[in-house]
């Protein structure tokens, strides 16, 4: 096991620096001078040209390549952010730990509803119950996030006056974003586990479960769901990986200081080591979120874990 | 399943009494008001005076910085750190120091002080737009409260450009001491001092005891950023800010409704645009971009995109700058006879034309209705979206036909709208994007710039409006107006045109 994860940090080092090349090289050929647009369409030429200078955009592709990687490998330095002039690397660790709340939080919003309520409903197929949480997790997938998150502070916080509407000064600031993204990517998960439930709580082993006289909560949460969980963890895994990489919308309406909205205002203004270093951490986090999967699926069926030490 | 329905069951009952049990809004509302709190949508880029000239940073800087001069409600130039100043000649001006200001950290202000903040602001390039002709180099202090600014040649609107928060007197130790953290450790001598600066969340003031002048009423300032427009008025609704900056016009008349939250609508020094690329055809066609401009309805499009807010434009700068020609009519709207002038342009046919823009979506807005109006007049509009980095290159170029920008007037003197936007020197990357060129404009302009008697500026100023409305290297559609939401109970609220507020004079 140790050895098959060792295998596939190390497979990331090629994954990572292929990233850090193909960022740094659209970052390049995208048009839009970043000294202009540090200083604004009203700056004077000679300030745009002490920008460039400062900045090293003067130097040609291959030397500005080769001092960005060159500065990550040996001193792990991300240079600094145009617009802040602060280190890109505090910059971003200031943001993440944000990010990493608030997409824990909203997957397991989601893994919870969206498994209880996938499970209940496959075991009571065409009741009533399943039919109306089906319709619900429809509207849950087609409501946008970001209308859904207005629509729950008209209701919370304006009319009710339970939870604050913006920030993230206490946990029950993180109530209605975490519900927010959690419900929505909760009925993705319950559709996932209805599915897969269905097709498992009809195989023979259950039955065999059954006729042993198992009680019936035994048969399904012990020996069904187990068997059901491995496309739930990748849907959960993947809506992980996402999140991780924040989620614009969310973060403007509920003024959470997360990566995704400063990753995005870093594109349109040009920020470029912002853009570099986010990307790099984006794609690090999604990396590790997939090892991570990958490792979560041989406690859920042993056949796989057998798999890695053939590896 | 009995059991799995009562762990839903339970989790359900204590998720809606935790969430019922905490009544957070009506806690916050309860206590003393010691804070204002202000929502604006973005994050300063830097606090480093220096650093930025971007308006969120400007607004929180003002609370912490001072500079040697500012206006007065009224516009004019009246003390700030220098008490008094005497013009020796039109390249030299002394500055007589306040004496007895002292810094957040305690340092009493010099004109060292004032040496110091004059050669770092000669080495930003954020503040190379609004130093003008400055000479820094035969700058200096004379004595500890005394100093004398040199210009290398003389600029009628230094006094103005010297209230730009670019222009802020830092303290030289302070300052030295911050090193690379100077962008996070403000030090100047306003009103509010510096406490924490949570990145992309809150810049927290607190009151500074011993400033020299009226001490401010409430102690803490906190500026709070929510990017999103109907978040931030969800919070000056709900009692969360007591300041929602930038309120979009679709919320007024909701926010109208409500007893506890009064509107502030507020000038600005921005003016928005269509601009021709004059010195290419068929753009450098005096009679055709008439023709479009008579073809355009701005009053609708102010109605329509901009609900009534704002002022539908007359000319390149509105009533809040100084100089404005207000003698100037509204350019006349009247599909029929812009025909006519098409016509007489040599298009009698119509043309088919392009505007490009960036993804701002009211630009956007008004390009579709240009569009549709232009239609009427047999010109074909092709609206163009390109990503801001792009379009600015294609402008700066002078590779379109039409686009849409807007302007603003940092300074609140005329030069610096007009020399930058219509003298032939500053084409292309210098500022006159639309390439526009007229000897006697570029004469005005000039004088307007090295003259320092303010009558004799404005007059010029005055005619080359006249001449820059006649000839039309833009459609000027809208002098933008600001709107905040505040609470009722906040008093003697105000907010200046260059975004500035004055909230030492604010209480509860």
């Amino acid at each position: 096991m140790a050895r098959y994860i060792l295998h596939r940090l190390l497979m990331m080092v090629p994954v990572l620096l292929g990233v850090m090349v193909i960022v740094f090289t659209i970052m390049y050929m995208t048009p839009g001078d970043p000294a202009r647009m540090i200083l604004g369409e009203g700056a004077k030429p000679e300030a745009v040209a002490q920008v460039r200078d400062e900045l090293g955009l003067n130097d040609s592709y291959v030397i500005q390549l080769f001092r960005y990687v060159k500065n990550i490998v040996t001193r792990f330095d991300f240079g600094l952010s145009y617009n802040t002039r602060k280190p890109v690397i505090s910059e971003l660790l200031n943001r993440f730990p944000t990010t990493l709340k608030l997409a824990v939080l909203s997957v397991s919003i989601s893994v919870l509803l969206g498994v209880s309520m996938g499970i209940i409903s496959a075991t009571r197929q065409y009741s009533i119950f399943d039919k109306l949480a089906t319709s619900v997790a429809l509207i849950g997938v087609s409501m946008p996030t970001f209308w859904a998150g207005l629509m729950y502070v008209i209701i919370f916080s304006v009319f009710l006056g339970w939870l604050p509407a913006s920030g993230s000064y206490g946990w029950q600031y993180w109530i209605l974003p975490s519900f927010t993204l959690g419900t929505h990517s909760a009925a993705t998960i319950m559709r996932m586990t209805r599915s897969s439930m269905l097709e498992v709580i009809r195989q023979d082993y259950i039955r065999t479960a059954r006729a042993k006289g198992q009680k019936e909560w035994v048969v399904i949460l012990v020996h069904a769901m187990r068997n059901a969980m491995i496309p739930v963890v990748t849907v959960a895994g993947l809506q992980f990986g996402v999140l991780l990489g924040g989620s614009i919308l969310i973060e403007s309406v509920f003024a959470i200081p997360g990566i995704g909205k400063y990753i995005i205002d870093s594109i349109k203004s040009r920020d470029n080591p912002v853009v570099q270093g986010g990307v790099l951490l984006l794609a690090l986090s999604f990396s590790l979120v997939n090892l991570a999967v990958d490792i979560l699926y041989g406690f859920i069926d042993p056949r796989i874990k057998s798999r890695f030490r053939s590896n | 399943m009995s059991y799995l329905r009562k762990i839903l069951h339970v989790l359900f009952t204590a998720a809606i009494l935790i969430a019922a049990s905490q009544p957070v809004i009506a806690a916050q509302s309860g206590t003393p008001k010691d804070t204002i709190t202000v929502a604006s949508g973005a994050d300063p880029k830097s606090l480093d005076p220096y650093g930025t000239t971007d308006s969120p940073a400007g607004r929180i800087a003002s609370q912490i910085f001072e500079t040697l001069v500012e206006r007065d409600d009224a516009g004019n130039i009246v003390p700030s750190l220098a008490e008094s100043w005497e013009v020796k000649d039109p390249t030299t001006y002394v500055f007589h120091i306040r004496k007895g200001v002292k810094f957040h950290n305690g340092e009493e202000l010099t004109a060292n002080d004032v040496k110091f903040s004059f050669d770092k602001m000669s080495a930003s390039p954020h503040a190379s737009s609004v130093t003008g002709t400055i000479d820094f180099a035969n700058s200096k202090a004379i004595d500890k409260y005394t100093f004398e600014m040199k210009m290398s040649e003389p600029f009628g609107p230094i006094l103005n450009h010297l209230c730009h928060g670019v222009t802020a007197i830092v303290n030289e130790k302070g300052y030295t001491e911050s090193g690379s953290a100077v962008n996070e450790k403000p030090i100047g001598t306003g009103p509010y001092k510096f406490v924490s600066w949570k990145t992309a969340d809150s810049v927290t003031l607190t009151k500074f005891d011993d400033y020299w002048g009226e001490k401010a009423k409430v102690r803490n300032l906190v500026f709070r950023t929510i990017p999103e427009a109907a978040s931030r008025v969800i919070e000056v609704e709900t009692g969360g800010v007591d300041v929602a900056l930038q309120v979009p016009p679709s919320a007024v008349s909701r926010l109208e409704k409500d007893k506890d939250i009064k509107i502030g609508i507020q000038e600005t020094f921005r003016t928005d645009f269509l601009a021709f690329t004059c010195n290419k055809a068929p753009m450098n066609n005096v009679k055709l971009r008439q023709a479009i401009n008579m073809g355009i309805d701005i009053n609708a499009i102010q109605k329509v995109v901009f609900r009534g807010i704002g002022m539908a434009a007359i000319a390149p700068i509105g009533p809040s700058i100084r100089g404005y020609n207000k003698d100037l009519p509204h350019h006349e709207y009247n599909p029929e006879k812009a025909k006519k002038l098409l016509s007489e342009a040599g298009y009698p046919n119509g043309l088919k034309l392009t505007l490009t823009s960036d993804e701002n979506q009211e630009r956007l807005d008004v390009a579709e209705m240009v569009q549709a109006q232009l239609a009427e007049i047999g010109i074909n509009l092709e609206v163009i979206t390109l990503e801001r980095g792009k379009f600015i290159d294609d402008v700066i170029a002078g590779n379109l036909q039409m686009f849409a920008l807007g302007w603003t007037t940092n300074t609140g003197d005329p030069d610096y709208a007009l020399y930058a936007s219509f003298h032939t020197s500053m084409f292309g990357e210098g500022g006159n994007m639309s390439f526009y060129s007229n000897p006697k404009v570029d004469e005005l302009l000039t004088k307007g710039r090295v003259l320092t008697d303010d009558k004799t500026r404005m007059e010029a100023y005055y005619d080359a409006q006249k001449i820059i409305w006649a000839e039309v290297p833009c459609v000027f559609y809208l002098h933008p107006q600001e709107i905040t939401a505040y609470s009722a109970s906040l008093k003697d609220f105000n907010i200046f045109p260059d975004g500035r507020s004055d909230f030492e004079r604010m209480y509860f």
